[in-house]
């Protein structure tokens, strides 16, 4: 594979600021490679990265070491500067003292604190939901994990987002004696403090953000549901539960950002390959969920062929792999409102034998509405090795720091970030 | 003259109609016949969940086993210590490991890394077929070997020192081609199906035509089978096999010297007798046959087929059986006593208790599905790509896990 970064830097500047350009065309400008943290105790095993922005640092959090059997993944997080330096090189442990293994670690800002939230499993499956605090100055405020949701059976998957006063931890959970998941909420304030716990009705894998009056979570195994939900967590039209936006996506790993005043935008993969191409083109689609909570009505979902045969693109999608297609696009997407733009960012893989998908690269585009702005994807991360589980935050002004697991050759993963940027200075 | 032309054309006739009422009769007596046969055993079948939930989502989760999220249509291999392993994680290309502890936890043993070589199970690149017999133990080595037709190699997962490891035993990792000799100087092209005898040699199907064994720290080549319209049964390098790249299951059957080849687009199941070197067809009407291509029962070589071809073959040494099917049918069926018929599962679109236990065998509802293993209580690892998760099912009679 070929380095794309030369594509990434179309003029280079004498105010390059942390190696990036400040007078490159209107495009998303791609900074170099940030590794965080090499010598944690995970010996060269990180995963699951989450990012957040406030008070001037970016907060990231993973997953340190290995979390199968016999392993004792922790929860790690470091600042990162606007300018893409690590404050913390030796990471900050978040509960290193903790029995079980820890994964799935999720942050957000709100108040003056960042608040963590992760999934713990212990005494040989019972898994909850545990979270705490840290300052922008990367002060762990809570030694001891603050408890979200702790009861008997399964407490996992916990997503976190602000209405930027209190925070709004969502999960799923499987209580003793239960038959089936259901969704919980509770909101969390800068001190610490947990309101009571109310239901969702946002499960599995929530996912949720704020977007100036109200939350909506995302979520579903084969179609990707939304639900508004209120700064408490309680949803805010009942009627409105379990409202599809997205229908027929295989394991689906959407991710949601929130637009002030506009809504939100949802960005979400299609099919996988297939021998048959029964399962059609492969794309990362752009969904914007208005105010209200529902589907644009404006987007036209129906796929076209040419007289050809071949899949087209629609205007909504960021990325296509049809029949016959080299690369495909599939997998964990991240984005965020950078203050202009929805940016998007999702894994391309190469496609092997027809229908495996290998070796993923990232790409980026900004999205206006529900059209991408950038019409051609925008390389981030396109070394040989993997590069897979993006998130993204912003500092504002069009500047954003992205991070990834970025799998070495060797078998070793380490959380890598890039400052990106999308408006001149 | 005119008598001669007169008495010929009779005769003609004769034998012709006679030929074609023989074959309206056998097509009559086939088609009479009920396209699906109940074993005498169905009623006192009865499923439960194994792994997965069906309501909790597609992120991979560690924990109880019958609710963490993630398991896909899985390969299976239940181990003799009791717990059972799943190869899981994407449609075409298992990356993940897991196994589930007779207490019913489940844990990840091995994936999320990318390294091909010998090392760490969590730093290794895991790649499982999805199609094939691609994951099985044994207990000769106390070893879990898998295969996948992206990776040439054979390896293994075994726990030395309270550590999984991942070790290549036959093939380079990053090398195709096919080559026979010692075992890690071999090349392999395309492994799709293993099979392991009980004093630990290894049958791989190799590139659709390619039968391979590895034994004593070797590399052989047993049959090149060669392809054809029809499944010409005789010695192994003439009996034609005609293998998909969505195909290619291989398992041992009552003994060592017997391997079942699910002979996917000839509709047919083949019985290899190694000792002899011989192939047989043992289930599958041909190609023109009113049953053909029908998931029919019946006596197996008259009035049994399979829908889409033969994509599975797992042998049961508990109830001396052949479980047996094609890639799209609704039901479990298994071929004994010289008949298929249909033990599990029923045609129709109707909701069924998925995440249940005890579950009757005629209320299972699993479409494009398979037997994926069987463990040595007789019970029954069900898959299925409609969706995610593991069953077992089992006599009622028999112990319950």
């Amino acid at each position: 594979m070929i380095r794309l970064l030369v594509l990434v830097f179309p003029v280079v500047s004498s105010v390059a600021l942390a190696g990036i350009s400040a007078e490159a065309d209107d495009t998303i400008e791609v900074g170099p490679e940030i590794r965080l943290s090499e010598n944690g105790p995970g010996e060269g095993i990180q995963h699951a990265p989450h990012v957040a922005f406030g008070d001037g640092v970016y907060l990231v959090v993973w997953q340190e070491g290995w979390h199968g059997e016999g392993g004792r993944s922790r929860i790690y997080a470091a600042r990162i500067s606007p300018e893409g330096k690590v404050l913390d090189p030796d990471g900050i442990a978040i509960l290193a003292a903790g029995a079980g293994i820890q994964e799935y670690p999720r942050v957000a800002f709100g108040g003056d604190v960042f608040l963590v939230a992760w999934q713990e499993l212990h005494n040989e499956g019972d898994a909850d939901v545990l979270a705490a605090r840290v300052t922008p100055k990367g002060k762990l405020l809570d030694v001891k994990p603050i408890s979200i949701a702790v009861g008997p059976g399964t407490q996992a998957l916990p997503d976190v987002a602000s209405d930027s006063r209190d925070f709004l931890v969502v999960w799923q959970s499987f209580d003793a004696g239960a038959a089936a998941f259901r969704g919980y909420g509770v909101r969390v304030s800068p001190a610490g403090k947990v309101a009571e716990v109310v239901e969702t009705g946002a499960f599995p894998q929530p996912r949720i953000n704020w977007s100036g009056d109200a939350y909506l979570a995302i979520y579903g195994d084969r179609h990707v549901t939304s639900v508004k939900l209120d700064r408490n967590g309680r949803p805010i039209n009942p009627s409105k539960w379990g409202h599809e936006v997205i229908r027929n996506v295989r394991q689906p790993r959407p991710s949601i950002a929130g637009v002030p005043k506009k809504g939100w935008l949802v960005v979400v993969h299609r099919s996988v390959p297939d021998y048959w191409g029964w399962g059609g083109p492969g794309g990362m689609r752009c969904y914007r969920v208005t105010p209200e909570g529902e589907l644009d009505p404006s987007l036209e979902p129906h796929l076209k062929r040419d007289r050809a045969g071949n899949w087209g693109r629609l205007p909504h999608w960021l990325d296509l792999g049809g029949r016959g297609a080299t690369t495909w696009p599939w997998g964990q997407s991240a984005c965020c409102w950078d203050g202009r733009h929805v940016v998007a960012i999702w894994p391309r893989h190469h496609v092997v034998k027809k229908v495996m998908l290998a070796n993923a690269d990232l790409y980026a585009a900004r999205v206006g509405g529900w059209e991408p702005v950038d019409k051609e994807p925008v390389p981030v991360a396109t070394d040989p090795t993997e590069e897979q589980m993006p998130a993204l935050a912003t500092s504002g002004n069009g500047r954003l720091f992205c991070v990834y697991e970025k799998h070495e050759l060797d078998g070793r993963v380490f959380i890598t970030g890039r400052v990106l940027r999308t408006t001149r200075e | 003259m005119q008598h001669v032309l007169h008495t010929s054309l009779f005769l003609v006739l004769l034998i012709t109609g006679g030929a074609a009422w023989t074959w309206a009769q056998e097509k009559g007596n086939a088609q009479d016949s009920p396209e699906m046969m109940l074993d005498p055993t169905t009623r006192q079948w009865r499923v439960d969940r194994f792994a997965g939930n069906s309501t909790a989502g597609s992120v991979a989760m560690q924990g109880p086993a019958r609710e963490v999220g993630g398991i896909t249509r899985c390969a299976v291999a239940p181990a003799s210590d009791g717990s059972v392993f799943l190869a899981t994680g994407r449609k075409w290309a298992h990356d993940r490991i897991v196994r589930v502890t007779p207490d019913g936890q489940l844990h990840l043993i091995a994936g999320g890394g990318s390294n091909l070589s010998d090392g760490p199970a969590s730093r290794a690149r895991i790649l499982v077929g999805t199609r094939g017999n691609s994951l099985i133990y044994s207990p000769s080595d106390q070893s879990l070997y898998f295969v996948h037709t992206v990776v040439p190699a054979v390896r293994r997962l075994r726990k030395q020192k309270g550590q999984w490891l991942v070790e290549a035993v036959a093939g380079n990792p990053l090398q195709a081609g096919h080559a026979d000799g010692a075992a890690k100087k071999a090349l392999l092209t395309e492994p799709m199906s293993i099979a392991v005898t009980s004093t630990g040699t290894i049958y791989l199907l190799d590139d659709r035509r390619h039968l391979r064994k590895i034994e004593d720290g070797r590399v052989t080549t047993v049959a090149s089978f060669p392809g054809g319209p029809k499944p010409l049964d005789g010695p192994l390098n003439e009996a034609a096999m005609a293998i998909t790249d969505m195909s290619g299951h291989i398992t041992l059957g009552k003994n060592d010297d017997t391997l079942y080849v699910a002979d996917h687009w000839h509709f047919a199941v083949r019985k290899i007798d190694l000792r002899s070197g011989t192939v047989t067809t043992v289930a599958g009407v041909p190609k023109g046959h009113a049953r053909f291509n029908k998931s029919a029962d019946g006596s197996a070589l008259t009035q049994a087929s399979f829908n889409s071809g033969c994509a599975y073959v797992q042998w049961d040494p508990v109830h001396r059986a052949l479980w047996c099917g094609g890639p799209d049918e609704h039901r479990f069926r298994w071929l004994k006593d010289g008949s298929v018929r249909t033990v599990i599962g029923r045609r129709g679109n109707r909701r069924w208790p998925r995440d249940s236990l005890g579950v009757a065998a005629d209320a299972v509802q699993l479409v494009w599905s398979n037997v994926a293993a069987v463990d040595a209580e007789g019970g029954i690892y069900l898959v299925a790509a409609s969706e995610g998760g593991v069953w077992r099912a089992s006599l009622s009679k028999e112990e319950k896990r």
